[in-house]
């Protein structure tokens, strides 16, 4: 008995010390869990380290600058978009919306001799009736919001082409309204820059203090117990749907404003590169889950990668290709630290 | 006993409600004295959720009648429900993963923690912890952080923070959907042990269960459902664990 006493232990130590390194990890991915933007913060860390190590001019103020105006144009969008899928919809119709007020502008005042802000206004409330009408038809008759606004994403497209039978317009260089969204402030940098960075402190507040945005949770997380609190759900979708339209418009009035002129194509497919944002910035697309800062990390992430592929001589073709690794990676991190939380319970 | 103890909080006579074919409440009767904990038994298809239902408004009995401190009530819509402080906390149902514990304490009665600021009305972030870290121990549920989402708590303190927000909303009637159906043996307790605290504010509760196991730990009164009726009704210590079993399990033969 006396020559085992000594084994006994030492057989003892390595599953408690597997066990201590279990928990050691499960507590790290419990607390990496419980910052929503981790997935973000990394994959944005990431490619900055690349382009800052690999790509010549990638720091300097230009390079940041025009980084900012592509992170700003998708922003605007994905911030919105984030609410709304948070609250459990989302919305793919939001390049044809944006295709669609922007190039209404121009129409409204090349071809119909409206006053530009007047055209200005048309414009950003058709968004917002579209975005009112796709929100009232996936409430109203139960709809899941892929089916209807993808159905916007066809019409609103058509509706673009056929208002100026596909030739593109351009907008005499004014002043009014349209410089709110595009005036630029210098050493290249823009308005837009200022827009997204309203739209992520004004939104970061409301998702984190406002009554709203504990409806936005709720509808997401747990419809029914939001009802049955008394949270008014279908109000929170359909304003969401409004708020993710104007966010569409407005991107589409910097657009505007940069160019000069649109095209038919303006805005198509920006809507996989907001959602793939806000996915990447810790959204689900189950609902109930996301952060405001997450998306804006991940917009700042898409300007990197955009303007690094150029700037390292690289086609835009690797855009698309990039990206669509680190949205998988992303959500493979985020899913992996998001069990770590649910592991506590 | 007192004058005022001899009304009922809650009394129904004869209710009966039916879904196409289906006699779901053939006849339910009972009454509840304020400020104790009535459960109410019965196998499943007894008729329970259906009770519930029309309990809290979201339907209206075909037949007979529901009164409140012994006047007799309509109730419509769950609001009208929530008016005379009847709350109801269904089983794992109740909660938002991703919000923290004073976030759903709160939930749709967010008047309670925010401030305004000009235009701006905002949750006060202090005083929503503070409020809510007094509830939830007055009610003796240790938590670690109000800030915590409840995605991180147990079954048991999820349970117990949703009595408590039925609790906080002054009910004066809490019914607690099978409270205690996904707990292991020691959040039981706990969520027993919660609900006895609950009473001890002067506040009724009405416990729908199967187990009886768990509801003769807590209850002052009980009722057994069977085939849509309610076949018994008796105080705490006049019937053993085995013969309620018994009414549960067979139903109307055991009486007749």
């Amino acid at each position: 008995m006396n020559s085992d006493a000594p084994i006994t232990p030492r057989t003892d130590i390595l599953p408690r010390v597997a066990a201590h390194a279990r928990r050691g990890l499960t507590s790290l991915r419990g607390v990496l869990g419980a910052v929503p933007e981790i997935g973000a913060i990394g994959a944005a860390l990431s490619v900055f380290i690349f382009f800052a190590a690999t790509t010549p001019n990638f720091l300097t103020v230009a390079s940041v600058s025009s980084m900012l105006i592509v992170a700003a144009e998708i922003g605007v969008i994905a911030i919105p978009m984030t609410l709304l899928m948070i609250s459990g919809h989302f919305d793919l119709s939001a390049g044809s919306v944006l295709g669609f007020s922007s190039l209404l502008l121009p129409v409204l005042v090349v071809n119909h001799g409206v006053q530009a802000d007047v055209a200005l206004l048309a414009a950003f409330a058709a968004a917002l009736a579209i975005g009112w009408l796709q929100g009232a038809i996936t409430v109203h008759f139960g709809l899941p919001s892929f089916i209807v606004t993808l159905g916007g994403l066809l019409f609103w497209r058509a509706a673009t082409y056929v208002m100026t039978g596909g030739f593109p317009l351009s907008l005499p260089k004014q002043p009014g309204i349209i410089s709110a969204f595009s005036f630029p402030l210098g050493r290249g940098f823009y308005a837009s820059a200022l827009w997204f960075a309203a739209f992520a402190c004004i939104f970061s507040f409301v998702v984190a203090r406002t009554r709203f945005g504990n409806w936005v949770f709720a509808a997401g997380g747990n419809e029914r117990a939001a009802r049955s609190l008394g949270v008014p759900v279908d109000r929170v979708w359909i304003s969401l749907f409004v708020l993710t339209a104007a966010g569409a418009s407005i991107a589409g009035f910097m657009q505007v404003g940069r160019f000069n002129s649109v095209d038919a194509l303006r805005g198509a497919g920006i809507e996989q590169q907001v959602i793939a944002a806000a996915v990447i910035g810790g959204v689900r697309l189950t609902g109930g889950y996301g952060s405001v800062i997450g998306t804006a990390l991940g917009c700042l992430m898409f300007g990197m990668i955009r303007n690094g592929l150029v700037l390292a001589g690289l086609g835009s073709y690797w855009f698309e290709g990039i990206t669509g690794l680190i949205l998988v990676g992303a959500v493979i991190v985020n899913q992996w630290l998001a069990r770590g939380v649910g592991e506590r319970r | 006993m007192t004058p005022a103890a001899d009304t009922p909080l809650l009394e129904v006579r004869g209710l009966a409600k039916r879904f196409g074919n289906i006699d779901a409440l053939r006849d339910v009767s009972f009454s509840l004295r304020p400020g104790s904990v009535l459960a109410l038994l019965g196998d499943n298809g007894a008729g329970k959720s259906t009770l519930i239902k029309l309990l809290n408004g979201l339907f209206e009995p075909d037949r007979g009648e529901i009164y409140w401190s012994g006047e007799q009530v309509r109730l419509r819509a769950p609001k009208e429900a929530h008016a005379l402080g009847i709350a109801t906390v269904y089983q794992d149902l109740a909660l938002v993963d991703a919000l923290s514990i004073y976030r759903n304490l709160f939930l749709g009665r967010e008047e309670h923690i925010t401030r305004r600021f000009g235009p701006i009305s905002y949750i006060d972030v202090g005083l929503a912890r503070r409020r809510a870290q007094q509830v939830v121990s007055e009610m003796g549920i240790r938590i670690r952080s109000a800030n915590e989402p409840v995605a991180s708590l147990s079954g048991g303190e999820r349970q117990s923070i949703a009595i408590a927000r039925g609790v906080l909303f002054s009910a004066r009637l809490l019914i607690l959907d099978e409270p205690t159906s996904a707990l292991s043996l020691k959040q039981t307790e706990r969520v027993l042990e919660t609900i006895a605290r609950v009473r001890d504010k002067g506040i009724s509760v009405i416990v729908i269960s199967h187990n009886v196991h768990h509801a003769i730990k807590v209850a002052d009164q009980f009722v057994v459902l069977s085939h849509g009726k309610s076949i018994a009704a008796f105080d705490a210590g006049s019937r053993s664990q085995d013969e309620i079993s018994r009414l549960i399990v067979e139903g109307m033969s055991t009486l007749e």
